[in-house]
C-alpha cells in the first residue's frame, strides 16, 4: 500500500470493490449529462462514486460492501442528458430559452433535469435543537508548534492530522490556522510551522472516453485488488510513466491480472459505451479496465495556505508547487514536479472536468468568448467547482488555457479540502 | 463625453453599457478580473420588499429593470428567474415589525404580505421538523445566477465597444482646478476623461478617500458556503434574522448556497474564509432545516459588502470634487440596485437630467454629520429611525 495515499483505505471490501466483483462498474450518473460513472480513485477524493444510501450519501469506495447500490443503468432522463450536451457550457446563452415569457418556465423546468440525488424525505437524526443538553459539536481552539498533515514520513514530532487516522484537515486559513474535523469536534489549530505530506492524485488522460466506468487510478487498483474485488485474469491497460511500471506490474502479479497494454504514451481513445471495453492504440486492444498511473501532486492545502503552483513545462502538464511561505514545508509526492509521461494534445470531446461534465471543447469555446482567466472559466463552465474541487481537472483546465495562448494566471484553491456534510460540521462556533 | 469607470463589477459594467447606449465613451479600469471580490456567486437576490419606504420604492423599480436586462444584454442569457422570497420569523416582535410595514408595502406595490407559520412551511418544506416558525413574509422576487448575469453584461460591454484596462489598479482621481480630469494608474499612466465614476465595490470608500474626498463607506466581510447538488427541494429564497441573520437557497444547478452572519464581524477589507463560519452556519441551518444535514459542503468563500452608515447606496456627484461620481455603497444590494442605478446615473452623466429617486442617495448627505458605519449587530436596528 502506498504510504502516502491521501485518504482512508482498508483492505476490507467496499461497495465499490463489490461492484467490480459483480462486473457492474457503473455506480451513478453525472448530474448534468446523465452519463454513467463508476469508481475512479478508490480513496475518497474524486467523488465519482457517490451514491444515495439509507445513511445519507456515501462514497461507494468508502461504504461497506453490503450497502445497497442504486441501479443507474436504467435512467429515463438520459435523453435529457443528450439535450444538455447541446448547450455548452451549461445552458447559458441558449436560444431555446426564448421567447422571454418562456424563459422563467424553462429555467424552472431545467432544474428538474438534474441527475443529482434527491434530499432524503426525513432527517436521518433528531434535529439537533431538540437534543437536550447537546446542541452541536464542540468548537475548540488549540496551539501547536508544528503541524503535520498526511501520512507521509516525517521524522519530526508534531500535531498530526491524518485522514487514515480519522482526522481531516478541512482547510488552511490565513494567520496560520488549520481547521481540523475529528471525533472531538471542530478544532482550529494555530500553528507556527506546517508540514504538508498529502501525497498525490491520479491524472486523467485528455482523450475520448476518459469518463467511462472502468477508468481507474493505480491507487484504486491496489485498494480494490487488496479487497478482493478484481477477478484473476482481468485484462487491464495501464498508462504509466517509466518509474511507475514496477508498481503496476507488482499489483498485476499480486492479483493475477493480465496487462494487455502498458505505455507512457496515452492511447488515442478509450472505447466502450457503458464501460471500458478496449483502447485504441495502434489498433484496437480489448481490455476491461483502463488504469492511469500518472500522478499529480495533492496541492490544495498548500494553495490555500498561500503557496503558488504552476503548470509544468515538460511532458504532460501537471500543477506543481513553485513557491511556498517560509512557515510551510511540502514533502513527498505532494512536492513532486513532473508527471513523467509525454504530452498529448487534448481532444475536444474528452472530459476535462468529470464533476460538472465539462469537455475540453467547452473550455475552448469559453476561452474564445473571452473568458481567458482560470477564475472566469471556473464560474462560466463550472469546471473546478464540483465535489472534487479541481483535484482531477485543474491541470487539464490550465493546460487548455496555455494551449490557447493565454497568459498564465494564478490558480486559487478554497477550503474545504474534502466535502463534509452539514451534519458533521454543525458546531457551537 | 468620456467616462472613466473605476471597478469592473456589476455596477461598473452596467454603467458602461448604459453610457454606450447613450452614445458616450466609457473605459472600465479593473485591478483583478471582472467581478473579483463579490460575495454573490449564484445568489443575486432581486427582492422588491425592503424595510424602509425609500428603499422599497427604489427596489421595486430596480426589480422591474431586471426584467429588461435580457434585452439590454443583447440576448446573452442572464439566467434571471422569478421566484418567491420567504422571510422566516421566529418571534413575535418580528411579526409586529412586518405587520407595521404592510401598509407601506401595499402603497409601494412591493407584492409582499405577512403570512402564518403554515404557509411558510408550505412554501419551504425543508423547514419542517426544525425550530418552530412563528410566521413570515412572502414576497415576489427573482434570483439571478450572478455569474451568468455578470457575463451577459461583460460580453455585451465588449460588443458595444467599451474599453477595458484589466489588471490595472486605479490609484486616485487626478484633478485640475478642483475638477476631476482622470485617474492615475499603478503603472504610472493617467487615463483622462470628462468624468470619473467610483464603482469600486468594496474598495470604493478607500478609493474615494485616496482621491481626497470624504466617504463613509466601509467594507465588511460576508461568508458563503456551497454544497454539492441535489434534485430541487426548494424554490424560494429564504432569509431569517433570528438568532442572527442567515439565508439559503437552491441554485439552478441544485446546490444549496447558504451563510449565517457573525454579529460581531469587524469592519475592514477581508476576503478570507474562516473555519468558525463553517460550524456556525451548519449549526444554525440545521436548527432551522434539519433535513439539510446530509448535504456535503464542497467549498466556502468570502467577499465584502460595501456598507454605508444608513445602509443606502451612494449615487451621484461627490460635492467636494466636481466631475467625480459615486456608484457604490450597496450595503449588500449591489445585484439588485446596480442595473437601475447605472441607468439613472448614465442619463445624468449624459446631461439628460437627474432622477428624483436618486435624491436620498446623494453622496453629500453625510456632509457635516458625525456618522460612521457600525458593525453588523441586529439587522432590524440598522433600519430603525
Amino acid at each position: 500500500m502506498n504510504a502516502e495515499s491521501p485518504g482512508p483505505h482498508s483492505s476490507s471490501p467496499s461497495a465499490a470493490s463489490q461492484a467490480l466483483t459483480d462486473g457492474n462498474l457503473a455506480i451513478t450518473r453525472s448530474f448534468r449529462f446523465h452519463r454513467l460513472r463508476g469508481p475512479l480513485c478508490g480513496r475518497g477524493y474524486c467523488y465519482q462514486c457517490e451514491m444515495p444510501t439509507s445513511r445519507g450519501r456515501e462514497l461507494a469506495c468508502q461504504a461497506p460492501s453490503n450497502t445497497t447500490r442504486p441501479s443507474p443503468r436504467r435512467d429515463p432522463l438520459r435523453p435529457l442528458g443528450w439535450i444538455a450536451e447541446r448547450f455548452p457550457p451549461w445552458f447559458y446563452d441558449s436560444q431555446a430559452l426564448r421567447p422571454a415569457r418562456l424563459r422563467d418556465a424553462s429555467l424552472h423546468a431545467l432544474r428538474f433535469l438534474s441527475a443529482a440525488p434527491p434530499l432524503s424525505p426525513a432527517p436521518l437524526t433528531e434535529p439537533i435543537w431538540k437534543v437536550a443538553g447537546r446542541r452541536a459539536l464542540p468548537f475548540s481552539e488549540t496551539s501547536a508548534d508544528h503541524v503535520i498533515v498526511g501520512s507521509g514520513d516525517c521524522p519530526e514530532p508534531g500535531y498530526r492530522v491524518d485522514l487514515a487516522e480519522g482526522s481531516l484537515a478541512v482547510g488552511l486559513y490565513p494567520d496560520r490556522v488549520l481547521g481540523v474535523l475529528s471525533v472531538h469536534g471542530l478544532t482550529a489549530v494555530h500553528f507556527r510551522r506546517i508540514t504538508i505530506s498529502t501525497g498525490s492524485y491520479e491524472r486523467l488522460p485528455p482523450i475520448i472516453g476518459n469518463d467511462l466506468p472502468g477508468v481507474l487510478g493505480i491507487g484504486a487498483l491496489e485498494v480494490y485488488g487488496a479487497a478482493g474485488g478484481l477477478r484473476p485474469g482481468t485484462r487491464i491497460a495501464v498508462w504509466a510513466p517509466r518509474h511507475q511500471r514496477d508498481r503496476a506490474e507488482a499489483c498485476a502479479r499480486r492479483h493475477a491480472l493480465t496487462i494487455v497494454w502498458m505505455d507512457e504514451q496515452a492511447p488515442e481513445a478509450i472505447l466502450g459505451r457503458r464501460r471500458v471495453r478496449a483502447i485504441a492504440a495502434a489498433g484496437r486492444i480489448d481490455c476491461e479496465l483502463f488504469v492511469t498511473a500518472v500522478r499529480q501532486p495533492a496541492i490544495e492545502l498548500a494553495l490555500q495556505g498561500g503557496a503558488t503552483a504552476e503548470l509544468s513545462t515538460h511532458g504532460l502538464p501537471i500543477l506543481a508547487i513553485t513557491g511556498i511561505p517560509d512557515w510551510m514545508q511540502v514533502t513527498g509526492s505532494a512536492a513532486a514536479d513532473t508527471s513523467g509521461v509525454p504530452d498529448v494534445p487534448a481532444q475536444d470531446r474528452a472530459f476535462a472536468c468529470l464533476c460538472e461534465d465539462v469537455r475540453v471543447g467547452d473550455l475552448q469555446a469559453c476561452i474564445r468568448q473571452g473568458f481567458s482567466h482560470p477564475e472566469l472559466i471556473k464560474r462560466r463552465t463550472g469546471a473546478m467547482t464540483g465535489p472534487c474541487q479541481g483535484k482531477l481537472c485543474s491541470a487539464s483546465v490550465l493546460a487548455v488555457l496555455r494551449e490557447m495562448g493565454c497568459a498564465p494566471a494564478p490558480i486559487r484553491a478554497r477550503p474545504l479540502a474534502r466535502p463534509v456534510s452539514l451534519r458533521e460540521l454543525a458546531a457551537d462556533a | 463625453m468620456h467616462s472613466v469607470i473605476v471597478g469592473g463589477g456589476i455596477a461598473g459594467l452596467a454603467l458602461a453599457i448604459e453610457l454606450r447606449r447613450l452614445g458616450c465613451q466609457a473605459t472600465v479600469v479593473e485591478a483583478r478580473y471582472p467581478g473579483a471580490g463579490n460575495t454573490t456567486r449564484n445568489v443575486g437576490r432581486i427582492r422588491r420588499m425592503q424595510l424602509t419606504q425609500d428603499l422599497t420604492e427604489f427596489s421595486c423599480r430596480a426589480s422591474d429593470k431586471w426584467r429588461t436586462v435580457a434585452k439590454l444584454t443583447g440576448g446573452h442569457n442572464p439566467l434571471v428567474y422569478r421566484t418567491r422570497y420567504v422571510w422566516v420569523m421566529y418571534d413575535q416582535s418580528e411579526l409586529d415589525t412586518a405587520a407595521a410595514m404592510q401598509p407601506m408595502w401595499i402603497s409601494c406595490n412591493a407584492r409582499a404580505r405577512p403570512v402564518g407559520a403554515a404557509e411558510v412551511l408550505n412554501a419551504v418544506p425543508v423547514l419542517r421538523g426544525g425550530e418552530p416558525v412563528a410566521g413570515g413574509v412572502i414576497g415576489d422576487a427573482a434570483i439571478v445566477h450572478h455569474d451568468a448575469a455578470f457575463y451577459a453584461y461583460l460580453l455585451r460591454a465588449r460588443e458595444l465597444g467599451v474599453r477595458f484596462e484589466l489588471g490595472q489598479r486605479a490609484l486616485a482621481v487626478q484633478t485640475t482646478a478642483g475638477r476631476a480630469t482622470g485617474v492615475a494608474l499603478a503603472d504610472g499612466r493617467t487615463l483622462t476623461g470628462d468624468v470619473v465614476v467610483n464603482a469600486a465595490g468594496g474598495m470604493a470608500g478607500q478609493f474615494a478617500r485616496d482621491s481626497g474626498v470624504s466617504a463613509p463607506n466601509q467594507p465588511v466581510r460576508r461568508e458563503v458556503l456551497v454544497t454539492e447538488p441535489s434534485k430541487p427541494f426548494m424554490t424560494p429564497a429564504v432569509t431569517f434574522y433570528r438568532p442572527q441573520e442567515g439565508w439559503f437557497n437552491q441554485t439552478l444547478r441544485g446546490e444549496l448556497v447558504a451563510g449565517v452572519v457573525d454579529v460581531g464581524e469587524p469592519l475592514g477589507m477581508n476576503e478570507a474564509s474562516s473555519f468558525r463560519f463553517l460550524g456556525r452556519t451548519a449549526r444554525v441551518l440545521l436548527e432551522k432545516a434539519p433535513r439539510l444535514g446530509e448535504l456535503k459542503v464542497v467549498r466556502q468563500w468570502a467577499g465584502v459588502y460595501d456598507t454605508t452608515p444608513d445602509k443606502r447606496p451612494l449615487i451621484g456627484e461627490y460635492p467636494e470634487c466636481p466631475g467625480f461620481f459615486a456608484l457604490n455603497g450597496w450595503s449588500g444590494r449591489g445585484m439588485l440596485l446596480a442595473p437601475l442605478s447605472a441607468e439613472l446615473l448614465a442619463r445624468q452623466l449624459a446631461g439628460r437630467g437627474t432622477d428624483r429617486m436618486l435624491e436620498p442617495f446623494s453622496p453629500g448627505r453625510f456632509t457635516g454629520r458625525d456618522v460612521a458605519v457600525t458593525a453588523h449587530g441586529d439587522y432590524y436596528s440598522g433600519y430603525a429611525h
